[in-house]
């Protein structure tokens, strides 16, 4: 995987494509390299051995598996685009996630937001930092400050290594890591962000949106 | 020859190694940056092949501790084709090249096998040059010389892009011709374009070739010249005159190493080293949006600069006397030498044009000499001394030393530039180069002039444009 992005003007949702692109580029590149090998043992004095041949089959029907399955995730961001945004409160969308909150804000501000598509951000996350199995999801914290809507979901999942973003970046072998993936392009469809940080070992969810600017429409300039 | 591959991902990982041993070589592997430099204590290899992105670091770390290791470690970056910058970055660590994902065996295959070729004789390995004083064609004994030869013989064995900026005439080719003939592709083509000079209407051709019946008149299909310089070194010069149009065509090969011919559909891989020039500020041209950055960075990896001959009168004698071989070569009339005079005379001017200038000076001056030695004199009437020490290149048009173009009221303007441009391309030779510099206009519009004034290089004295 290359994780260096480049320098993007055009903000989260160019880099969410530059990281799919980049995780598929290496199934791709496994499964030309096996048929090169193939090729070269077929056209070999020698040949190629059956069973030889059949395990580079196999391998190479898993490298398609594994690309198909990341094109997969390229139809679930194109369901989120076509989802239409609706003034709701983060309280709403996260009781529609079975999330519970803390502490309610008496009047919570209204953000334009994909209810659907973050509803399930929201659970598939709360589900991920929860260490998954039998572990309840936690508790959200919501809070509206410098002019930012934020939702925290602090999970009991320890944090793998020093490097608690790179989840968000479609990791090797990290097939539950897509959902975190999809949750990313969930957020910043609609301008907010999604972040994973370390907090004492354990691994917590930042989400956050810009406030609506008083008297004008949400900002959606920021991803 | 032994080979390091380091790529976090398993199977692209496993894969890459059955292949590099199909192929031939010895290989090991590594997994992470840790994993990497843990195998550099315990073995060294010829070659390492990376991935940029590592769980515990950037390919970047693993390129230094390669080249730690073994300083002449070629280093094979893979990368990916949003990651140009990236891959631009990893050559300045002193990767030798960069492969793009997802993976062409092809591509690698025969990047290995380039590099186990050329290993035994790889010339940048001697950086000495072979006759003191000179690097392939390039003459000096300066500091500043010095280090153009220290640079050329450092950076030639690597596949880094290399930009090489200077006045006009201090030898921009001349250098670039040399990295070509030091480096890996020496036995490759050696293919210079002037970018100011293609004509629009044929620049894709040009460029990318075509396919026969693509256009009116493509009666044959025709190699383009990154086809021609396939395996070899592309030479771009004056390259901040490329049309901005062309600059993103040209990107865009440059980012996936491939092209189709105009009116073809097969999409062709090529395989070129880059050596660019340019006599302009090019950060002045970036900033004025004239020459696209990401174009500028994709060529600057390696900057080179050319001093004007002003700043190394010491290499004059050497310079005049190695053109003067030149010429007593061909013409063989009995010179042996400039007498001491006459090189204190080639000293006491300023040499607005540089080496070419004074290449030019030195014929001017043999063919106006008796043999066996050019006297002071002669050059001193060669050079008109006592006007040449103060005269600027912007003033030249002005001066009395050249004749003057009549000009009449009311004459048409499109007239008069004609008669100063084809006067003035006459009083220089026909060197267009020259002619632009004088006349303050961009080599470019010379020739756009002449194709409008419907007159084919041929039909000019001097022919064409000189090399930088």
């Amino acid at each position: 995987m290359d994780a260096v992005p480049p320098p993007d003007p055009a903000g989260e949702p160019a880099r969410l494509l530059h990281v799919l692109r980049h995780a598929l580029a290496d199934p791709l590149s496994a499964a030309a390299l096996k048929l090169d090998l193939v090729e070269r043992r077929l056209l070999s004095p020698s040949g190629a051995d059956a069973s030889w041949m059949v395990e580079k089959a196999r391998a190479v029907q898993a490298d398609i598996g594994a690309t198909t399955r990341l094109l997969d995730l390229l139809l679930r961001l194109a369901a989120i685009a076509g989802e239409r945004p609706e003034e709701t409160s983060l309280r709403d969308v996260c009781l529609r996630a079975g999330v519970s909150l803390d502490a309610a804000a008496t009047a919570p501000p209204r953000l334009p937001l994909r209810v659907t598509a973050l509803a399930d951000a929201i659970r598939s996350v709360a589900a991920f930092v929860a260490g998954g199995g039998a572990a309840a999801a936690p508790a959200g914290r919501e809070g509206f400050e410098s002019g930012r809507a934020t939702l925290i979901l602090e999970g009991v999942r320890a944090t793998a290594d020093g490097h608690p973003a790179r989840l968000l970046d479609l990791p090797h072998g990290s097939e539950d890591a897509e959902a975190l993936f999809v949750a990313r392009a969930a957020v910043a469809v609609d301008g907010g962000r999604l972040e994973l940080i370390g907090r004492g070992g354990r691994l917590a969810a930042l989400f956050s949106w810009p406030l609506p600017v008083e008297g004008g429409a949400g900002r959606r300039d920021e991803a | 020859m032994k080979v390091l591959v380091v790529e976090d991902e398993p199977r692209v990982r496993a894969s890459l190694l059955e292949l590099v041993e199909e192929l031939g070589y010895v290989a090991f592997e590594a997994g992470s940056v840790a994993d990497a430099r843990d195998s550099l204590s315990r073995e060294t290899p010829d070659v390492c092949i990376t991935d940029l992105g590592l769980p515990d670091g950037s390919g970047l770390d693993v390129v230094r501790a390669a080249k730690a290791a073994r300083a002449d470690c070629a280093v094979l970056v893979l990368t990916g084709k949003g990651s140009i910058l990236a891959a631009v970055e990893a050559m300045k660590a002193g990767a030798h090249d960069f492969l793009l994902k997802p993976l062409k065996p092809a591509f690698l295959a025969s990047s290995l096998a380039r590099l186990a070729e050329s290993w035994a004789q790889h010339p940048a390995a001697h950086p000495e040059p072979a006759i003191p004083g000179q690097l392939g064609e390039m003459v000096g004994r300066s500091p500043a010389m010095r280090e153009v030869f220290r640079l050329i013989a450092r950076v030639a064995g690597s596949e880094a892009p290399v930009m090489i900026t200077g006045e006009s005439g201090t030898g921009k080719e001349v250098a670039a011709r040399t990295v070509h003939a030091l480096s890996r592709r020496a036995r490759g083509p050696f293919v210079a374009v002037n970018c100011g000079a293609i004509s629009p209407q044929l620049v894709e051709s040009e460029l990318f070739g075509h396919e026969k019946g693509s256009f009116t008149g493509a009666e044959r299909r025709r190699a383009g010249t990154f086809e021609m310089a396939h395996g070899g070194t592309l030479f771009l010069d004056e390259v901040t005159e490329m049309p901005p149009d062309l600059q993103v065509k040209f990107l865009r090969v440059l980012d996936t190493r491939a092209f189709r011919r105009v009116g073809g559909n097969e999409e062709l891989d090529v395989d070129v080293r880059l050596v660019a020039s340019s006599n302009r500020d090019l950060a002045e041209a970036v900033k004025n949006g004239s020459f696209r950055s990401d174009l500028f960075y994709r060529l600057n990896v390696f900057p080179l600069w050319m001093p004007p001959l002003r700043l190394r009168k010491d290499d004059i004698p050497a310079l005049a006397s190695h053109f003067l071989s030149q010429v007593e070569e061909k013409e063989r009339r009995g010179f042996t030498a400039l007498e001491d005079g006459a090189l204190e005379a080639l000293a006491r001017y300023d040499w607005p044009g540089n080496v070419r200038e004074l290449k030019n000076a030195v014929h001017r001056a043999y063919v106006l000499s008796d043999p066996p030695a050019v006297p002071p004199e002669v050059v001193e009437a060669v050079l008109n001394v006592p006007h040449a020490v103060e005269r600027a290149p912007a003033a030249e048009a002005n001066s009395d030393a050249w004749p003057a173009v009549p000009v009449r009221v009311g004459e048409r303007l499109d007239a008069v530039e004609r008669k100063l441009l084809m006067a003035t391309l006459k009083a220089v030779g026909g060197d267009r180069r020259a002619a632009a510099e004088m006349l303050g206009i961009s080599l470019k519009t010379v020739y756009n002039r002449l194709k409008e004034y419907g007159l084919d290089h041929h039909a000019l004295p001097g022919g064409r444009t000189r090399g930088s």
